[in-house]
């Protein structure tokens, strides 16, 4: 019976080593997923998608996204699982329930610090803002540039001239951040 | 007051700030396009707001970023290259898409998704019992025959129905492992020899 499947089985003998790899690569530790775990739901992922994918011109890019995707999903589901269980109703992240060992004192400063921050970021011209934001969330210059279409040397001004501003901002707030 | 804070610390008053409460996140596959550059900038504006905005979306795109394919330089003589290979393409592909399918073919173009492909009368992932393990899908109109295929989660091949008549097919036991999921597909064949293909659905056994 064809059902698509000679195309499939035909690509997966060709790419299923670089499937494989991916898998590894993509996988997180410390998070309970396996890479065995990425490749069969990418390998399920290919069966459902195969027959629909026009763009087939780019296969190491097509594998990368399905894999990719199903290590995103692998890890949002342990994620999902881990807070279900750990945390109580109401609690999370962000919120402004004190972390085991804090004082309410100390989380009432650091929820005054969060907004701060946030408000000084919110106040960052674009497109400084979005390259200060993803920095602070750690992404290279390099990451930020492939991202938003940016050279990279452009990304890294972006930044730096980003974080000044930011630091300015705070300090006129009554926050100094220390010159690094 | 007064905080001295260094960039450790901002990142991590950052992290705290950036959770997108109440909104939704973009799927799996739309960081991965992301990630990949396989996405255009109208796309891609609104995807980089939230995951700046977000720290569990920059987490998992963090995740995957280091992976993606690196980018191929473009020579500048690419385009008439490609117009070149095209034009000797185009007659090749008439004689290519027509001839007996092989086992050597790797990048068939698929024939797009037909609004009357077969679908499954099961909710995808249904529980079925193993020894009673029926899967039917709604009649389409015109077919003449079914094709199912019952393979395992690494998608090795379980069972085979050829030309079915009716619109339901029992698998039988020894077939199917003791537990687990099992994908499956229905072919519909039409007068005129065309196949009309469904999605790939799941099955547990149970």
């Amino acid at each position: 019976m064809s059902l698509g499947r000679p195309t499939l089985d035909a690509f997966l003998v060709q790419h299923g080593a670089s499937l494989r790899r991916l898998a590894e690569r993509l996988c997180p530790r410390g998070m309970g997923v396996e890479p065995a775990e990425i490749e069969q739901e990418a390998r399920v992922r290919l069966w459902r998608t195969f027959e629909r994918e026009t763009n087939l011109r780019e296969p190491a890019s097509y594998l990368y996204r399905v894999a990719a995707a199903a290590a995103i999903d692998a890890v949002r589901r342990r994620r999902a699982r881990r807070e279900e269980t750990l945390d109580p109703p109401g609690g999370g992240q962000g919120r402004d329930l004190p972390a085991n060992g804090t004082s309410p004192e100390a989380a009432a400063l650091n929820r005054e610090l969060r907004e701060a921050i946030g408000r000084a970021v919110a106040s960052l011209p674009e497109p400084r803002q979005q390259a200060v934001r993803l920095h602070l969330l750690g992404f290279s210059t390099g990451e930020i540039g492939a991202l938003a279409g940016w050279t990279e040397a452009k990304a890294r001004n972006l930044v730096y001239r980003g974080l000044d501003d930011l630091r300015g901002r705070l300090t006129e707030d009554g926050i100094a951040p220390s010159a690094e | 007051m007064h905080h001295p804070l260094n960039d450790d610390d901002l990142r991590a008053a950052y992290r705290g700030a950036a959770v997108s409460a109440g909104v939704e996140c973009p799927s799996s596959e739309d960081l991965a396009a992301l990630a990949a550059g396989a996405i255009d900038a109208a796309a891609r504006e609104p995807l980089l707001v939230h995951v700046a905005r977000c720290c569990r979306c920059a987490d998992d795109l963090r995740l995957i970023l280091p992976a993606r394919p690196a980018p191929g330089r473009r020579p500048a003589w690419l385009p008439l290259a490609a117009a070149a290979a095209l034009a000797v393409a185009l007659p090749l592909g008439t004689w290519w898409v027509s001839r007996p399918a092989s086992p050597g073919v790797v990048y068939r173009q698929p024939a797009p998704a037909s609004p009357l492909a077969p679908v499954a009368e099961l909710p995808d992932g249904a529980e079925l019992p193993r020894r009673a393990f029926v899967l039917r899908w709604k009649p389409v109109a015109g077919a003449t025959r079914y094709d199912v295929i019952v393979a395992d989660a690494a998608l090795a091949p379980l069972h085979e129905v050829r030309d079915a008549s009716a619109n339901e097919v029992t698998v039988p036991a020894e077939s199917l492992p003791e537990r687990g999921v099992v994908l499956w597909r229905i072919e519909a064949i039409m007068p005129d020899g065309s196949r009309r293909a469904s999605p790939l659905y799941r099955a547990a056994v149970r």
